[in-house]
């Protein structure tokens, strides 16, 4: 193999290549789909629809951004909902309590991480299986959510927490998209920039060689929950904002939504892949898809088949590119993957 | 009819990179007990595999009982009577002895209890005196083997295959295990034995057959056999080409690790040696010698019952794999897709992940640029064959791969190098250059300790080697007196048979 000296142009070149790359895929997805529902409805492009979909999707981005992290060490966590919703009941409570926006993001922010880190540590140290583990903690955090209000939301009259739901700034770019931006840009920095993002894709990409070379795998996976659940924190926060109240029955199926963000995104489970713009995309096309699906008043029923079905395509696609090794044209590896199945036979 | 059960024809197998069996041909008699020998990697359990429909031949075939074979299905050698004992325990032990037996050959509806009573009467058979409706997990390691051998013989197969059958048995149940054995050559089962143990071949056997790198070498009557001429006949090569020139130990090469009496349960018992710098330290013994076990433990990935360590003079204490780099190990795992790089990272990531600390800036922020050409020069340097540093290390070659692991430990600058069996699998001109990037890291003062199973390896990179066998080190010889049938007796040195070696 001819060997082709590295310069910065090229290192540059070949880090845009794996960033776009790796996104061509779920970008022309989001492109296709703007342009169908921009044909069937003349609502779509509108600059304050697009906008609502951004402040709709902001929670699923960032637990989008966690899950995608738990995705790529092998993992899955289930309590996502749970965990926001009791979050947001402890946002709202401490903001009844000290009616102090900063002091309750803290507060609220320490919570999610704590949930994420019983979650953590359970995995980690006990090496509880995390499918078990985080059915259990999505039973109890639930309940505790329920325990702690009696069962009914709690209102909240706090502008500035307010202001971090509904407001725009920059023109009429939502607040939470931006505090969303924001996230995504720390996550990236962190994987992508950072021994500890190494050290992520390693232990998700082989857990014993990463041990074996020093990492501190225990660590990386408690990390990776409690950041997790930090995000949560900062979900349930936007949520309250949005909604001026906190509800212990909010969350019912966030994990769900999360998964699939993150799935579409490109997060493969057991391979130590996914990426933070991949969970802003995979959360985004998600939110496109419900958008569109209900400016063309398609029933409920239906849209919840569409996704599913969405969903099931897209794992079964990353499935065929990377059984058939090598080969990067879709249409070809997904013939000759066909044809391997049938020739089996 | 002819005289043979089973005739093999030009049959050979190949494995990108390696030719592991190369025109293999012999025969054997209807109920005889064929003893199969050679070294690790001779292609033995490749043939059996073949025989047993576990791989196809890439060319040639075999005649079974008057009916000519080239592909098989596993489930079809079992129909036509080919049945195998595996040398890993495959069982299900949650089930009981009976259910274990049975499995896979169970009616729509059980039918317990005939279950039962006929493994009864095979456990009779062989002289267990276990009830047949005992769990398989509550089994000592060598009764389970033993059931392992029930399981492959309760359908009365024509021809078994028996691939290391005494590897964790105690010396009663090796008996029971023979006597048995004599019971189906009486009812005409035909035995094919696969095992290291020469003398146990000397004992049982009435055919050896001798095979060497893939290939046929002798097949001759037991009686005229003894251990050393199936010594000569398995080992007999020329070998002084292939390895770089061992130069001798440094003036002042020093002692820079010294293990004392470590132990673990019974995989590692009492072991105490030292490390030079400088110095090529072999370890050598048979499969599940303990020598992997060891170097676990040394590693820190393992715990240790007894026993302490030194580096460079001073005691230490290794709880885990970032420890032991901490005083300046490096592992180079036995297996290398399972433990030895991350499959789905680049060449560049791989190669800097034990150093990122050492690299970062403030030991948190990396820099893919720097990293990047920093690799490159370990690329250069190792010869490595890869389009460029971002190519995921799963797309390289064997030889390769091994070379992106060694430049790992070469960048986070190893004192001592743990290397376990660095050369397997992979083809002879990459052997060559791992040889002699090993005699190049000793002549940079590294310390290596080189665990091989073969013996030529040892004999042709090392200034010094320690023999394992079952645990213990059974001998330890300096590069003036390397002999290979020296070390190869060391290797068969059991505690518990005194006719051993």
């Amino acid at each position: 193999m001819e060997h082709e000296p590295i310069t910065a142009n090229r290192l540059s070149r070949e880090t845009m290549k794996r960033v776009v790359g790796e996104k061509v895929g779920i970008i022309a997805g989001i492109i296709l789909l703007c342009l169908f529902f921009a044909w069937l409805s003349p609502n779509f492009l509108n600059t304050s629809n697009l906008f609502n979909i951004t402040r709709q999707q902001s929670i699923y981005v960032l637990l989008a951004l966690g899950m995608t992290q738990i995705i790529i060490i092998g993992n899955i966590d289930l309590s996502v909902g749970s965990c926001v919703a009791l979050c947001s009941v402890s946002c709202a409570l401490f903001l009844r309590e000290v009616n102090n926006a900063f002091l309750a993001i803290l507060l609220t922010l320490a919570v999610g991480a704590f949930l994420g880190f019983i979650n953590g540590a359970a995995v980690a140290y006990f090496k509880m299986p995390p499918y078990i583990v985080t059915l259990a903690t999505a039973t109890a955090f639930k309940g505790v959510a329920m325990l702690i209000t009696g069962g009914y939301p709690v209102n909240v009259d706090n502008t500035a927490i307010s202001s971090i739901g509904r407001d725009n700034v920059f023109g009429n770019i939502p607040t939470p998209f931006i505090i969303v931006l924001a996230f995504v840009a720390v996550t990236w920095v962190i994987l992508n920039r950072t021994k500890l993002g190494r050290h992520i894709y390693a232990v998700g990409g082989n857990r014993e060689a990463a041990h074996l070379a020093g990492v501190n795998v225990n660590g990386v996976i408690t990390y990776v929950h409690v950041m997790s659940g930090l995000l949560c924190g900062a979900a349930a926060i936007i949520l309250v904002g949005r909604l001026a109240t906190g509800a212990p029955n909010t969350g019912t199926g966030y994990e769900g939504q999360a998964i699939s963000a993150a799935v579409i995104g490109g997060a493969v489970f057991g391979m130590g892949t996914g990426t933070a713009v991949g969970a802003l995309l995979g959360a985004l096309f998600i939110g496109i898809l419900n958008n569109g699906m209900t400016l063309l008043r398609l029933s409920t029923y239906w849209q919840d088949v569409v996704r599913g079905c969405v969903i099931f395509l897209v794992v079964l696609f990353s499935v065929i590119s990377t059984s058939v090794k090598g080969n990067k044209n879709i249409l070809k590896s997904t013939f000759s993957w066909v044809k391997g199945k049938l020739g089996k036979r | 009819m002819s005289e043979f059960i089973l005739e093999i024809k030009q049959i050979c197998k190949r494995f990108p990179g390696v030719i592991a069996l190369e025109n293999m041909s012999f025969n054997v008699k209807y109920g005889e007990i064929h003893a199969i020998v050679g070294e690790n990697g001779a292609g033995k359990s490749t043939l059996m595999k073949i025989l047993s429909g576990a791989y196809s031949a890439n060319e040639g075939s075999f005649v079974f009982d008057g009916n000519t074979y080239t592909i098989l299905k596993p489930k079809q050698a079992i129909d036509i009577g080919i049945n195998i004992t595996n040398q890993e325990l495959s069982q299900v032990p949650e089930l009981t002895i009976a259910g274990n037996i049975f499995l896979g050959d169970e009616k729509a509806w059980l039918n317990e209890k005939e279950m039962v009573d006929r493994t009864k009467v095979l456990l009779d058979e062989v002289g267990l005196h276990c009830k047949p409706d005992t769990k398989i997990k509550e089994l000592s390691i060598g009764t389970r083997q033993l059931v392992e051998v029930l399981k492959a013989t309760h359908k009365s197969p024509k021809l078994l295959i028996m691939d290391e059958p005494t590897s964790s048995l105690s010396s009663h149940e090796i008996s029971l295990l023979f006597n048995y054995i004599k019971k189906l050559k009486e009812k005409g089962c035909t035995i094919l034995y696969i095992s290291h143990k020469l003398d146990e071949i000397l004992e049982i056997s009435d055919t050896v057959t001798v095979l060497r790198d893939g290939k046929h070498v002798a097949t001759l009557p037991t009686a005229d056999c003894t251990q050393e001429k199936l010594i000569f006949l398995m080992v007999n090569r020329n070998f002084s080409e292939i390895f770089p020139e061992v130069s001798p130990l440094p003036a002042n090469s020093r002692e820079i690790l010294r293990v004392n009496v470590v132990t673990r349960g019974k995989t590692v018992n009492n072991c105490s040696f030292y490390l030079r710098s400088g110095e090529v330290f072999g370890f050598t013994g048979l499969i599940g010698a303990g020598r992997t076990e060891l170097m676990r433990i040394l590693f820190g990935v393992d715990k240790k019952d007894a026993g302490e360590i030194f580096v460079n003079g001073k005691k230490v204490s290794i709880h885990s794999p970032k420890e032991a780099m901490k005083v300046g190990m490096g592992f180079v795992t036995e297996d290398r897709r399972k433990s030895g790089f991350i499959p789905m990272m680049s060449v560049r990531d791989n190669i800097t992940l034990p150093s990122l600390r050492k690299l970062a800036t403030a030991k948190v922020f990396t820099h893919p640029k720097k990293e990047g050409k920093i690799v490159e020069k370990y690329i250069k340097r190792f010869s490595i064959k890869t389009p460029s540093v971002f190519q995921y290390v799963m797309n390289l070659s064997g030889g390769n791969q091994q070379k992106v692991i060694l430049s790992k430990w070469m960048l986070a600058d190893v004192k001592i190098l743990i290397m376990d069996e660095p050369t397997r699998g992979i083809d002879v001109n990459s052997k060559r250059e791992i040889y002699n990037l090993i005699n190049e890291f000793s002549k940079l003062g590294m310390g290596v300790i080189l665990v091989s199973s073969e013996i030529n390896e040892i004999i042709g990179l090392c200034h010094r080697t320690a023999v394992m066998c079952e645990g213990k080190i059974t001998g330890e010889v300096n590069r003036e007196d390397f002999e290979y049938e020296k070390i190869l007796k060391l290797a068969f040195e059991r505690g518990d048979k005194s006719n051993g070696a």
